[in-house]
């Protein structure tokens, strides 16, 4: 069963139509990546799923109920965590207040399990949680705003082009985090421009052109295809 | 030095004789400043108090969460009038002062979610020209009232209003307590200093409370702050509904204490110096911002001994101390500015903000050795 799909969702900026009609689904414990060109509607796509953005039309379902036009902050304590482009996150607190700002929706107050957890995917966080976060390298940071969302205990993480901007090594690095992060139970939704890290973590794929997806399948499957290999893996 | 001062604090006995010495301190000052200095002094401190609780509130707004606020003087102005129409002959009403102060900071907290709700989408320098002219509109208002119902009298003012009392105990008079003579003025200082105290104490508990942590993330990162589940729309606008409430209280107290208020009170150079108070003495730092209120409020009242301190050092007046007084001011807050430019007692955090760029750089350079590693 799935655990969010949109049907014939449609949004725009204004005058301009980013998603035109995108189709697609997530199953329990699936781990499924978004991949296309800069622009493809991509990221308005993730922001629509989470409620940051409104459907212009079409339905989102989530956990069995229709949950368009929910906001953004209800969605989160529902489960439904995004991790924003560009990493957004809070320059000026230390590591350890990020995280704690991380379980904000979470009524219980038993999060010190959830900071062992998160500090033993990522040692690096444990050994700077006093510092500021903007003191951080740019692969620490994407892993303290992965351990951010983490400490929300997540059912659906989507996560928004983690690779960006990263040395080839820390890219590797952050493939891996995903990958556990996926055999822990979470479910995940990934955009990326780097078709080759997406498709190599992740279970099945859509493609994306022009706010349409074009292609979906396996992700075996679209590592072979010849259209994808030619657009996004480089000949 | 640290260390002997960390072991100090750690003995629980000395941190209370420090507060009783403290405690002891406060209630003594309008005593001893009288003494000293005159009544009019006693004055100025309850001045400083008033400062204290308004640039409090304005720190919440600004300091917590970020949002640039240049018409807070409005609140002020609400809670004063709501005071001055609701207890003197204007209206002939009389209420009494315990009604009045929880109704000043309720109306001044509505005012406050007003002009909160259509500036949700500001931010910065946009933000801060609304919140200016949100201040100016309600003080023309304040201005223009008078026709064709004469609700507030106009630019005239309201006069004769109630001086604030609670039962038979009115604080305008002297009193004598145990043989003491207490004047009205020092009357006021007790008043004022235990609702500022109020005021600190809510300020500290908002600070550490979970909504104080969503100013926090809303300050930081407003789309960050939505992805955590913060519902960033009620907690802007509570923030100007809190930091409002605080500038009613102040301005009704004014009102009680001064006995007569007019627009001009709340111009818009009030507004500045309420947030030059919270900027100089360190934003989203109570001490700081508390130390800024009473530095901003005794300064000007300091420099009009200018002429006499020309006539002690040159044996004549050389320049009008009408005129140095405020350039020598301006000119204070610019080196202040330039010796703290987080202001004089900064926040952890604002410290971090304005420390140099180098330190960043090195760790990153190190951190990715590591990765590499």
């Amino acid at each position: 069963m799935n655990l969010i799909e949109a049907r014939a969702l449609e949004v725009s900026y204004g005058e301009i139509r980013a998603v035109r009609g995108v189709d697609l689904a997530v199953g329990r414990g699936e781990l499924v990546c978004l991949i296309g060109a800069n622009g493809a509607g991509k990221t308005t796509t993730l922001k629509a799923l989470c409620g940051m953005l409104p459907a212009r039309a079409g339905v989102i379902n989530y956990d069995g109920a229709p949950v368009t036009g929910r906001p953004a902050h209800e969605l989160v304590r529902r489960g439904i965590v995004l991790v924003p482009e560009g990493r957004g996150i809070f320059a000026r607190l230390t590591v350890l207040e990020n995280l704690q700002l991380g379980a904000y929706a979470r009524r219980d107050a038993a999060v010190a399990p959830d900071l062992e957890r998160v500090y033993d995917l990522f040692p690096r966080l444990a050994e700077r949680r006093r510092q500021p976060a903007g003191t951080l390298s740019g692969g620490e940071q994407q892993m303290l705003a992965i351990g951010r969302a983490l400490m929300s205990r997540p059912r659906l993480l989507l996560l928004d082009e983690p690779s960006m901007g990263l040395a080839p090594l820390l890219v590797q690095k952050i493939g891996d985090v995903i990958r556990r992060i996926s055999r822990e139970g979470v479910t995940l939704l990934l955009v990326e421009q780097n078709a080759r890290l997406a498709l190599a973590i992740s279970d099945r794929g859509y493609v994306m052109e022009s706010g349409r997806v074009t292609l979906a399948d396996s992700a075996q499957a679209l590592l072979s295809n010849p259209q994808v290999q030619a657009a996004y893996l480089g000949g | 030095m640290i260390e002997r001062w960390q072991k100090w604090r750690q003995d629980r006995r000395l941190v209370w004789a420090a507060y009783l010495l403290l405690a002891l301190a406060l209630a003594l000052l309008p005593f001893a400043v009288g003494a000293v200095a005159g009544r009019g002094w006693v004055r100025i401190l309850d001045f400083a108090l008033l400062y204290v609780m308004l640039a409090l509130g304005l720190n919440i707004v600004v300091g917590y969460a970020g949002l640039l606020d240049l018409g807070y003087i409005a609140f002020y102005a609400v809670g004063a009038y709501l005071y001055a129409l609701l207890a003197s002959p204007h209206f002939d009403l009389h209420l009494p002062f315990w009604l009045l102060l929880p109704l000043g900071a309720l109306v001044a907290g509505a005012f406050g979610a007003l002009l909160g709700a259509p500036t949700l989408k500001l931010r910065g320098d946009y933000l801060a020209i609304v919140t200016l002219g949100f201040g100016e509109i309600i003080r023309i208002f304040l201005t223009n009232l008078n026709a064709p119902v004469n609700i507030t009298n106009g630019p005239q003012g309201v006069n004769l209003i109630d001086p604030i009392a609670i039962g038979p105990f009115s604080f305008s008079r002297s009193h004598t307590f145990l043989g003491v003579d207490v004047p009205g003025v020092h009357a006021y200082y007790y008043l004022f200093l235990a609702l500022t105290l109020l005021v600190i104490f809510v300020s500290i508990r908002l600070q550490d409370s979970r909504i104080g942590r969503a100013w926090v993330a809303i300050r930081e990162d407003e789309v960050a702050a939505e992805a955590m589940g913060i519902n960033t729309r009620n907690v802007k606008l509570l923030a100007f509904a809190m930091g409002a409430s605080f500038g009613g209280v102040s301005g009704g107290l004014f009102a009680g204490f001064q006995g007569f208020i007019s627009p001009e009170s709340f111009n818009l150079f009030e507004s500045i110096i309420v947030l030059c108070m919270i900027v100089l003495g360190g934003m989203g730092n109570i001490a700081g911002v508390i130390l800024g209120a009473i530095l901003l409020t005794i300064l000007p009242e300091a420099l009009r001994y200018l002429g006499e301190l020309q006539r002690a050092v040159f044996g004549r007046v050389l320049a009008d101390p009408a005129d140095l007084r405020m350039l020598v001011f301006g000119l204070a807050l610019v080196l202040i500015m330039i010796l703290r430019p987080a202001g004089l007692l900064p926040s952890e955090r604002r410290r971090r903000e304005f420390r140099s760029d180098a330190s960043v750089l090195a760790q990153e350079q190190a951190s990715l050795y590591d990765a590499q590693r």
